[in-house]
């Protein structure tokens, strides 16, 4: 189990986060999502010992992060946000060398996941594409099968086959009662892998619960291009909430579930339906109101 | 401890530049044995003072201390060194090992070129001793400047390398001008010598091959192993617990 204490951590400069107290379960994943800058890397560190708290504390499976830090890594997948990495390295010798500094013996696994994910390993760094890059990260992180993952933004720069590729992987992960900790800046990414979430806002925790309840509670944008303008028209006297309209396009916004929607639609000439993100305030205030009840 | 691992990666990672100030030191010793041949000793006695023994060393250092240290925090590479149950003592000092083994064999290698062509021949005698003293000392020299850049390289997570670059090489190059401007200036820039490092390591006192010039090898040093120790300290206490 992931534990959070009433964990605090202040920088000098501002920032951190506050008052942290959550658990996450075996063969759970938790997802915490905030804008850049809320604290969700930081909770991330804390847990891997690289930051020490300024008050409270965060253990796994019952050993303090702080004390015991090194002793946990070796049951700990960790990936950093925004990773970079050695430029003059192929993405073999780079993991390899890793998997060494772990004292891995048997690679079959780390090629199983970087085959799943297709990532060509023996392509240098340097000429890799970011989302390579990020492939070759979370191989990196998941290598040495371990029973803790701690994912930070894990779907960075990763193409729509790429996601769904680490979705399954996270979903198995979790179906072999492993604990899986990741972050987000949208509450979508999250909805696609979490059971529960947690919503940080400047360092706050405003809401934490099953992605059920924020999935009904959330609002959801769709483009919708109908077939004609005349369709369009007729379409914006139904009960749902036109965000605008123009010739034959139209934005509608829907909270919870889509089924009402797809019914309606059912009955028009429609040629293509599209997700328009919502920026991460608006999700906020959708979901808890601005106010704070976490 | 050392931990190969990281001393390989780090080797793998800084291929190049390590390639690169070899091939510069070698080209500056075969320019040395050009010189030696042409019988140009005020020449000569000017280029045991920079290119082989400060230039190229120091060049390697700062560069390597960059890479080892505060590029690897930036690309993130540092954070999956630390999460694989390594402490941040054995990582850190792993990279400060990198440093000293390479300008070891960086000097090795000039010694033993040296010695197999005699290049060090300011009184048209050779006399091995006095190159082998003369080697020591660049080592302690760098073994400062290495010191001082990981030193800084340890300092702050601050993701701008200007940091580095003003703090950390910056001072390093302009106390090596100042001590340029003091040994080939007029004698009423005598003063300059007594402030900078540089002035610590002086080939011409170096080439008597005394016994005098071992306060100043230690000096050199014990500077460079505080250095080490210091940045060494301030990774260990920004990070995990040791």
């Amino acid at each position: 189990m992931i534990r959070f204490k009433n964990l605090t951590k202040r920088y000098e400069g501002g920032g951190g986060i506050s008052d942290f107290s959550f658990e996450v379960e075996e063969g759970e994943v938790f997802g915490l999502v905030g804008s850049p800058g809320s604290g969700k890397s930081t909770a991330l560190r804390m847990l891997m010992g690289f930051e020490l708290p300024t008050k409270g504390r965060c253990a796994i499976n019952g050993k303090d992060c702080v004390n015991m830090g090194i002793a946990l890594h070796r049951d700990i997948g960790y990936l950093p946000d925004k990773i970079a990495l050695p430029s003059a390295l192929t993405g073999r010798q780079f993991l390899l060398s890793n998997a060494e500094l772990r004292g891995m013996k048997n690679m079959e696994y780390l090629f199983r996941l970087a085959k799943k994910l297709d990532l060509e390993v023996d392509e240098r760094i340097g000429s890799m594409t970011s989302a390579s890059v990020q492939k070759t990260g979370l191989v990196c992180a998941m290598m040495h099968n371990p029973p803790v993952i701690l994912l930070d933004d894990p779907f960075r720069n990763l193409d729509s086959k790429a996601r769904s590729v680490l979705v399954d992987l996270i979903l198995e992960e979790k179906e072999k009662g492993k604990m899986v900790l990741l972050t987000s800046d949208t509450v979508d990414i999250a909805d696609l892998t979490c059971d529960r979430v947690g919503l940080l806002d400047k360092g706050n925790m405003v809401y934490l619960g099953d992605i059920e309840n924020v999935r009904e509670n959330m609002f959801r944008r769709y483009l919708v291009q109908f077939g004609s303008s005349r369709a369009a028209m007729e379409f914006s006297s139904e009960p749902f909430e036109i965000k605008s309209m123009k010739d034959r396009n139209l934005v509608v916004s829907i909270q919870g579930e889509l089924l009402p929607l797809l019914r309606a639609l059912s009955k028009y000439y429609v040629t293509s339906i599209e997700p328009v993100p919502l920026s991460l305030e608006e999700t906020f205030v959708h979901i808890y109101g601005g106010e704070v009840y976490a | 401890m050392l931990s190969i691992p990281i001393l390989k990666q780090d080797f793998l990672i800084n291929k190049k530049a390590i390639l690169v100030c070899y091939a510069c030191q070698f080209f500056s010793l075969l320019l040395a044995t050009v010189i030696r041949a042409m019988r140009l000793m005020q020449i000569s006695d000017i280029f045991w003072d920079t290119i082989p023994v400060v230039i190229v060393p120091m060049a390697m250092q700062i560069v390597l201390a960059h890479e080892v240290v505060r590029k690897c925090e930036a690309d993130k590479t540092m954070d999956f060194l630390l999460s694989a149950s390594v402490s941040p003592a054995q990582v850190i000092t792993t990279k400060a090992g990198f440093l000293v083994i390479n300008m070891f064999f960086l000097f090795a290698l000039s010694l033993l070129y040296g010695c197999v062509t005699h290049v060090y021949d300011l009184t048209g005698v050779w006399n091995g001793n006095t190159y082998i003293v003369l080697n020591l000392g660049g080592m302690c020299l760098h073994l400062f400047t290495g010191g001082w850049c990981f030193l800084i390289s340890c300092m702050g997570r601050t993701e701008k390398p200007l940091f580095y670059w003003m703090a950390g090489a910056g001072p390093l190059v302009l106390f090596y001008i100042v001590y340029l401007t003091y040994y080939l200036g007029p004698p009423q820039l005598f003063f300059l010598q007594y402030i900078t490092v540089f002035s610590l390591f002086r080939q011409a006192m170096f080439a008597n091959a005394s016994l005098a010039v071992l306060p100043f090898c230690v000096l050199l040093a014990a500077l460079g192993v505080a250095c080490f120790w210091g940045g060494r300290r301030l990774f260990c206490g920004r990070s995990l617990r040791i």
